[in-house]
This record gives C-alpha cells, sequence and structure tokens, in this order.
C-alpha cells in the first residue's frame, strides 16, 4: 500500500500539515473531551451503566433475529409500515418510491447517518426530488457541497467566517450576516422555518427502536428533529437492523449513557418518542426501512460482531490522538475516527477503506470511553488479519513478516541472527544516523534518530556472566 | 523461602536496551528474589500480531510456552509485551488445536508480571531503596495504562526514589504516537503525534523521561534526541536501580 | 393476520431474516451472551411528601436547569397564578396557546392576551404565530434537568409546545423523579413522548453553544410546591 494514492496514508498526510484544520480540531475534541469527562464524573455508577448498555446490546444482537420480527409486529400494531432493505439501493428505492406515491418534489430530513451511508439525498436528487436537510451543521455542509468530518459536529472543520460567507452566497441571499453564531443559527432558522411548515413528507434516521412497545427514538439539539417529525403528513425513518433494544428500561439506559458520551450533556435538548402513528398529533402516515446493507455479515464475525454495538456517540473521535490530527475527512467514510475505522471496513469495498485498521495506533483511548465496551483495539487487530487474509496486502511484507517469524520462533536461530548481525556491525556502525535511509528504517529516521546499539546483547551478557 | 523468577526481556530490549534487564536483574535480586534467564527466550510475536500476521505469531506463542512452562512466576520487562501476552496468547494458542499447548497457555498466563506490577502486586514493595537525584517525569505507555491498568504501581515505586523530583506531564495519558508498525506505515502521523508529546516533555522542564515500555520510548527517544533537546530516556527499572548494590 | 402477510410477502424480509440467522450461527463463540439484556427498573418514583430526600431531589432538578439557561421559578399552588401573569406580562407574551385539559386557574391572571385553547382536534396550523404556551408535565428528571411531556389533557399535542417562542412549563414537585432509569415506570408510549432538557440549542458552529434554534427559544420552568 505504500505509496498508493488511495489509503488513509495518503488521504491524511496533506491534512496532517493543516495548521488551522489541526488547531480547529485540536480545540474541538479537547472541548468535547473535557465536558464528557466532567458529565461522567458525575455518576457514580457509569461503569455499571456502560456494562448494562454492553449486555442489553450483546442480547439484541445475539437474538437479533427475534427481536426483528418482534420490533416489525410491534410497530404494525401501532399503525406503522415496516419496509426490509436489503442494502442501500433497495433502501433508496423504498424511500423514493413513497415519496413519489405522495407526488412530491421535495422532503425535509433529520441528520441521520445512516441515510448518509446509504447516499440517499444524491439518490433522490437523481430522480428529481431534493432532500433539505434541517440539522444546522448538515446545512451547512449541503450548501457548501462538503462532507461531513465530524459524526456529532459535521461542519467542525468549517469556521464561522466561512459559514457566514456561504449563507450569504445561499440561504441568506441579499443579506448582510455578521459571523457570530447566534447570527448564523438565526439565518439557518428564518430559512428552514418555511421549509418545516410546507414540507408534507420527512425523512429521518431512528437512533434506537424499542422491539416490545414498536416506540422509535431520535435525540437531537436544535429542534430541527421536533419539526420533522412532528410537522409533515408523511414520515419515513430508516434504520440499520442492529439499532434495536429490547424494553422501554433497557432504552432508559442509554439516554444516560449516549448524551453524556456523545455532548458531554447531561441530557440532549430533545429526545423524541413515538408509536406508530398517533391520532391527531403528528404523522398520518409512519413508514419504517429496515435496512441490512451488510450488517448480517457483521454479526457473522464473532470478534467483529461487537461493532455493532455502537450507538453513534462519537466519543472515540474526540480522544482518538489519530483523529485530532487528520480529521473526518482522510478516513474517506461517513464513518470517521476509531469507530469507523473498524465499522468502514466492515460494511464498504471500497480499497480506501482497507487501510483504516491501520490508522491506528492502538492506544486504546477509545475503548475506555466507549458506553458500550467496544474493544475497538481488538477488533481492529482482528480487522488487519482479516483483510489482508482477503488478499489486500504487499507480498513483499508478508515476506519480510514470514522470515522474522521463522527466525523468531527458535531460540536457536535468533541466536544465530544475533551472532550474524553482530558480525555485520561494521556495516550498521556505517549508516548515517539520519538521512535518506532505505525502506523503513528510511521512514523511521524521517524525524527520529535511531538508538544507539548496544556492545552486546542481553543473552551475550548473561552467559558471560550469569547475571553477575 | 527464596522466590524464583524468569525474566522475559523482549526481543528489543535484549539487543537494543539489555541495561534495562540488567537493571530488573539488580533490583530483583536486590529484594531476595532469584533471577533466570530462560535463552530459548526470543519475542512475544506482538509485531506480527498488530500488523496482522497473527497466524506467523502462532510458532513464538509456542517457543515461549515451551520456554518458560517450567517457571515459577515470570517477569516481563514491556508493558505492551505483556498486554500481549495477556491478551492474544490464549487466542493463538486455541488456534492451533493443540490440547497440550491450550493448557499450557492457560496455566502459564496468569503467572506473567510486568515488571512494577510485579514489585507492588506480588512482592508488597513500594520503596525498593533507590537514589536518583534527578528532575523526571513519567510516561504511563498506553498498554501500560489502559491494558494492564498499573499506573499506580510505578507512580508508588518513583515517588519512594530518594531525590527524584517527579513532575506532572501534561495529556501524559496520550499516546505517543509509536504503534509498533503504524510509526513507519502512517509515518507522518506519527511523527505529528510525537512532536506533541515531545513539546509536553520540553515544556515540564525534566532531565529524563521514564516509562514501563522501551519501545515507546526508543520512539520518544528518537524525537528528543533529533531536535537535540538534551531529555534523556529510561526504563523505570534503571532508575530503581540507581543506588542499588550492581546497580549504575 | 392480513399485516402478517404484507410484511412474510416481502423477499428482502425473508433474505434478511436468513442472513442474520446464519450469521447468529457462530453465537457460541461471543465469550459474553450468557448475560439477559433486560435492564432493571429503577427505584419508584418519590411519593407525594416532602422531605429531605424531595427537597434534594428538586434543589438538583433546578440546579440542572438552570445549567441549561433555563428561567426557574418556585411557587406554591396559591402564588401559581401571579407567577404565571408575572412571567406572561415580563416576557412581552401577546399571545398564548394552552391544551384544553389545563387547569384554568393556573393561567386566569394573564390578563389581556390573545389567548387559543388547544383541543387538539383542528389541524396543526398557525401555532407558529402564537407567542407562548403553558403546559404542565407528566414528569421531571432532576439529574438531568429534563420535562416529559407525554400529551396529557394538561400537556397537549406536540405542535403546540413546538412552534411558539416562550414554553412556560408548570412542573408539580411530586412529579419530579431522580434518575432516568425511572422514567419509565411513570411514564407511558401510547402517546408520542418528548424530553424536553433546556431551550433547544446546537454547537455546530465552532462549538460554541447557541441557545435557541428551531424549538422554543426559551424555557420558563415553574415549580410548584
Amino acid at each position: 500500500m505504500a505509496g498508493s494514492r488511495v489509503g488513509f496514508p495518503y488521504t491524511s498526510r496533506s491534512r496532517i500539515e493543516d495548521s488551522q484544520l489541526r488547531a480547529n480540531l485540536r480545540s474541538a475534541t479537547t472541548a468535547i473531551r473535557e465536558k464528557r469527562g466532567r458529565v461522567v464524573a458525575e455518576k457514580a455508577d457509569w461503569e455499571d451503566l456502560r456494562l448494562k448498555g454492553e449486555q442489553i446490546r450483546r442480547e439484541v444482537l445475539s437474538n437479533l433475529d427475534s427481536y426483528l420480527v418482534k420490533l416489525e409486529s410491534s410497530v404494525e400494531k401501532v399503525g406503522g409500515v415496516v419496509h426490509w432493505a436489503v442494502d442501500a439501493s433497495e433502501a433508496n428505492q423504498i424511500v423514493f418510491s413513497l415519496v413519489r406515491q405522495h407526488g412530491e418534489s421535495e422532503v425535509v430530513k433529520v441528520k441521520s447517518l445512516t441515510t448518509d451511508e446509504m447516499g440517499l439525498n444524491e439518490y433522490l436528487s437523481q430522480h428529481g426530488v431534493m432532500a433539505h436537510e434541517t440539522d444546522l451543521a448538515e446545512l451547512i455542509i449541503q450548501l457548501a457541497h462538503d462532507k461531513p468530518s465530524h459524526i456529532l459536529v459535521p461542519a467542525i472543520h468549517k469556521n464561522r467566517s466561512e459559514i457566514r460567507d456561504l449563507f450569504q452566497r445561499t440561504i441568506s441571499k441579499g443579506t448582510s450576516l455578521s459571523d457570530d453564531p447566534a447570527v448564523l443559527a438565526e439565518a439557518s432558522r428564518l430559512y428552514l422555518r418555511q421549509k418545516f411548515l410546507s414540507a408534507k413528507i420527512a425523512v429521518s434516521g431512528v437512533n434506537f427502536a424499542v422491539a416490545e412497545t414498536g416506540t422509535i427514538c431520535v435525540v437531537e439539539s436544535e429542534g430541527n428533529g421536533r419539526m420533522c417529525l412532528t410537522l409533515p403528513k408523511v414520515l419515513i425513518s430508516v434504520m440499520g437492523i442492529e439499532k434495536i433494544v429490547p424494553t422501554l428500561d433497557d432504552l432508559a439506559v442509554f439516554l444516560e449513557l449516549l448524551p453524556r458520551s456523545s455532548t458531554g450533556e447531561r441530557m440532549n435538548p430533545y429526545t423524541s418518542l413515538w408509536s406508530g402513528v398517533h391520532k391527531g398529533d403528528g404523522p398520518e402516515e409512519f413508514h419504517l426501512v429496515i435496512m441490512d446493507n451488510r450488517r448480517s455479515a457483521v454479526l457473522a464475525d464473532p470478534v467483529g460482531r461487537q461493532t455493532l454495538h455502537c450507538i453513534r456517540c462519537s466519543a472515540c473521535l474526540n480522544v482518538c490522538p489519530v483523529y485530532e490530527r487528520s480529521g473526518g475527512h482522510a478516513y474517506d467514510s461517513v464513518y470517521p475516527g476509531p469507530i469507523g475505522a473498524i465499522l468502514s471496513p466492515q460494511l464498504f469495498d471500497s480499497e480506501s477503506s482497507k487501510s483504516l485498521p491501520w490508522a491506528s495506533t492502538l492506544c486504546g483511548a477509545c475503548y475506555e470511553v466507549c458506553p458500550v465496551r467496544i474493544n475497538i483495539p481488538q477488533v481492529l487487530v482482528h480487522l488487519r488479519e482479516k483483510v489482508l487474509a482477503e488478499g489486500h496486502q504487499s507480498r513483499s511484507e508478508r515476506f519480510q513478516f514470514a522470515i522474522l517469524s521463522a527466525v523468531l520462533s527458535s531460540g536457536a536461530r535468533f541466536d544465530l541472527a544475533l551472532w550474524v548481525i553482530s558480525r555485520l556491525r561494521f556495516l550498521i556502525d556505517r549508516f548515517p544516523s539520519s538521512g535518506s535511509l532505505p525502506g523503513l528504517v528510511g521512514k523511521w529516521t524521517e524525524a527520529r534518530e535511531l538508538p544507539e546499539l548496544p556492545k552486546e546483547t542481553f543473552r551475550v551478557w548473561w552467559r558471560r556472566s550469569r547475571g553477575h | 523461602m527464596t522466590r524464583s523468577v524468569s525474566l522475559f526481556v523482549s526481543c528489543f530490549n535484549d539487543t537494543l536496551y539489555p541495561n534495562t534487564a540488567r537493571a530488573a536483574n539488580v533490583v530483583l535480586k536486590s529484594l531476595g528474589v532469584s533471577v533466570q534467564f530462560p535463552e530459548r527466550q526470543t519475542c512475544c510475536g506482538q509485531i506480527h500480531v498488530n500488523t496482522g500476521y497473527a497466524s506467523m505469531a502462532v510458532p513464538l506463542v509456542r517457543n515461549f510456552v515451551n520456554t518458560f512452562s517450567g517457571a515459577e512466576e515470570i517477569v516481563a520487562i514491556s508493558g505492551s509485551c505483556t498486554a500481549m501476552l495477556r491478551e492474544h496468547y490464549q487466542e493463538l494458542a486455541n488456534r492451533t488445536n493443540d490440547v497440550n499447548l491450550i493448557s499450557k497457555t492457560s496455566e502459564l498466563v496468569p503467572r506473567v508480571f510486568e515488571f512494577s506490577e510485579y514489585l507492588t502486586d506480588v512482592l508488597g514493595v513500594s520503596d525498593v531503596g533507590a537514589t536518583y537525584p534527578h528532575r523526571v517525569s513519567y510516561h504511563p505507555t498506553c498498554h501500560s495504562l489502559r491494558s494492564l491498568h498499573i499506573y499506580e504501581s510505578a507512580i508508588k515505586l518513583l515517588s519512594a526514589v530518594r531525590g527524584l523530583q517527579l513532575v506532572d506531564l501534561a495529556y501524559a495519558e496520550q499516546c505517543c504516537g509509536f504503534g509498533g508498525t503504524f510509526s513507519v506505515k502512517n509515518s507522518p502521523m506519527s511523527t505529528a503525534i510525537l512532536a506533541d508529546k515531545v513539546a509536553n516533555i520540553v515544556s515540564a522542564k525534566v532531565e529524563a523521561v521514564v516509562a514501563l515500555d522501551n519501545s515507546c520510548l526508543m520512539h520518544i527517544s528518537g524525537a528528543l534526541k533529533r531536535n537535540n533537546t538534551g531529555v534523556s530516556v529510561m526504563h523505570v527499572a534503571e532508575v530503581l536501580a540507581h543506588g542499588l548494590k550492581g546497580g549504575a | 393476520m392480513a399485516t402478517d402477510h404484507i410484511s412474510g410477502d416481502q423477499p428482502s424480509r425473508t433474505k434478511i431474516l436468513s442472513l442474520v440467522r446464519s450469521g447468529l450461527f457462530n453465537k457460541s463463540m461471543d465469550p459474553g451472551s450468557s448475560t439477559a439484556g433486560v435492564a432493571t427498573r429503577g427505584a419508584p418514583g418519590t411519593p407525594v411528601r416532602i422531605d429531605s430526600h424531595e427537597l434534594e431531589t428538586v434543589d438538583l432538578f433546578e440546579e440542572v436547569l438552570r445549567d441549561y439557561k433555563a428561567r426557574v421559578l418556585r411557587v406554591d399552588v396559591e402564588g401559581l397564578p401571579d407567577a404565571v401573569a408575572e412571567v406572561v406580562s415580563s416576557c412581552g407574551i401577546k399571545s398564548l396557546v394552552v391544551p384544553n385539559g389545563l387547569d384554568l386557574s393556573w393561567y386566569e391572571g394573564v390578563g389581556q392576551v390573545e389567548l387559543v385553547v388547544d383541543d387538539g382536534s383542528g389541524p396543526a396550523v398557525g401555532f407558529e404565530k402564537i407567542d407562548g404556551v403553558i403546559t404542565g408535565c407528566s414528569c421531571a428528571i432532576a439529574e438531568t434537568g429534563t420535562l416529559v411531556l407525554s400529551g396529557k389533557p394538561d400537556e397537549g399535542r406536540r405542535v403546540i409546545t413546538l412552534l411558539p417562542d416562550f414554553h412556560i412549563c408548570i412542573v408539580k414537585t411530586e412529579a419530579i423523579i431522580r434518575r432516568v432509569s425511572e422514567l419509565f415506570s411513570r411514564v407511558g408510549v401510547s402517546n408520542p413522548v418528548t424530553l424536553i432538557s433546556g431551550p433547544s440549542a446546537t454547537s455546530d458552529i465552532e462549538l460554541k453553544r447557541v441557545e435557541g434554534v428551531h424549538g422554543p427559544r426559551n424555557l420558563i420552568v415553574v415549580i410548584v410546591r
């Protein structure tokens, strides 16, 4: 993969050098990290909550087939219509055909990673339907024809003056705006209010779906979610097969875990729960699209399965030393950061996603903060092996590691190798301490000195002195 | 009754940092522990597992288990190698379907201790009697901190060293950017993370950075030297051997 | 049942369920799958009684709400109409909507404002032109400063608490529970449920928190003893 024009080492390089981006990312991730730390510390039983969260997710995944059937029947009982989509393209077709049935050419949308994963907006647009993003950050991204760079705050890479300029070119044409975030938020409020009041169809994601009651839960901050979930006549919600919780009490566990992990708040401003169609309150039609899109294949991998525990809080992004310096775009996926590094290669076929399991130092900070205890380093290491086994590998690297394995699997061969090296020492000593060296050593010495070789190895000393 | 431990020094300490292994030997002996060095030991296989060649680590697991299965207690002087043993060995052994290897591995792994953990938790020692009158910062390497949870052990041992001034390191818990082959596969990223670690070390105005893992220290030292900071690196074992009989 | 047939006829449904089932064939390799997933319910709600424990919970509720930049008033039942009237006038609210189940005595002091009493039957239009809304709540959560609306007669349908810019919510102390885990022992989901924790907010621009986006930009909580 060295020298390749796809993959994380390539896509992250220019971003590491972008000092403005790094400064923005650092202040953002540091701020959320500290907020999270404060509200988590308030909960004396945080570790118990994490354990409960993990247990619930594991229970759901271990019996996912029956929970899916149960959810379907609960949703239908309360007047919802359930649709099943094997992949993204089928999910897109379902949403589009529902929009067409109602003769509409516009929908309003609540921020949803699942529909981003599907490429729903692009699909609808190709078929003559405009999807209006209503979350402020998603609106910014959409207006700028950009891509999200963070799960929670997708426009984290843009600063206020860029956003001011963007709004003056688009939704606030002819108006002069200051770059005060409150003024910019007001501009989006004015623009979107008309959309909310006139929209006939809304599309949302799903944070949690409660199997026992058919209740759907969406968490948000701005109120755009409530607008979309309440005002239009038709509501279409799209979920991955894994987004189920068994009961309302299980849901309560995640309502404690998610906001503290995600925004670092005790609770997000708005959480909406609805169960099918409620006469006289909200949409008259509710459609739930349940999408697989390879999640069943992730489920089949005993180590990778825990990836599906994820509740999309993004705490792992904010503590990751790699994400902090690359930003989300370098991951070339809807799912960036540590969770993206394990989810993307399992969901997608792209060559770039196959480089992501190596985009980590395995420092474990992500596992430590994960509210559902996904052992991300374990899955990363597992996927490294899996991706290589699928054939995404360099023959010369494999050969080097095979030689290394042969040498290191026997004390005698290791001894011999060390003896040979000691004989060749005069060559090694002539290596310049820096400058252009070949291969991996050269990569090391770009910014670091090599360690000095000691006069003798420990084993030679031990044999000579018997440890005295 | 004298305790007897077998030292697992790790391949890179054996070849690049023999002084750390010698220091561990000195400290353990000074505490009345008899130290063995099983000479067939090589490498734990972490580099294979972490790079994606786990199956190639299986023969290394076999060699390790055969080398150490007779040992009462095994003391390792690398945090990440200890974590490798605890987190991956059983699964790697299970791959072989070799009942003998599988059961030997499950008996062996619980007898492996990281050096500082062995001193504080097994021997119950916090003051080994060392003297090291210098300003140092402790870098709690990722595996020591988050896999082995031995932050307290190191702090306890270092705090008892005579003359040693332990200086807080800003963002100490953050990774140094090494990550094994990550440091060359994603070299610009690795060095960007390292640059921040080095800046924090320099701001701490210390003479040395100490840790429980020479692999991270090799990485940190590479940049400390390149930038002529004058700050040295040292394994905790070497600090603890200072002022002891046979130590520096 | 007819609905079952509709679902059963979808080939994608059959395919997904069979993929999931074959994926679960590996179940035994999942080390922790033995633990049951259902969480234990939290302690039952605080009884209607003012004791030190309850005072502590109410204080916590107030503190968290203030942290969200909500305005909080504490009154006794007799003082409620005056407090509501004072809020309405000090906020400059000229028009109000209230759900028809709201106790008339709570808002009888509001004076010269245009008042809409919503019985939930008409079309949900025009509420964006109304300044404020007064509601009760099904329960409130102290630890998170959360108001829970669940479509009860004194809470109304969702749209009335969404479009007006001022939301005045009246919370009885006995409705305040300590933590989120107790929520669903108090509130059912046969109606839509909305959890409100502070005014609407965004931190999407440089992570700077701006209170007030699409939902009510002002939240006033009146705690009644």
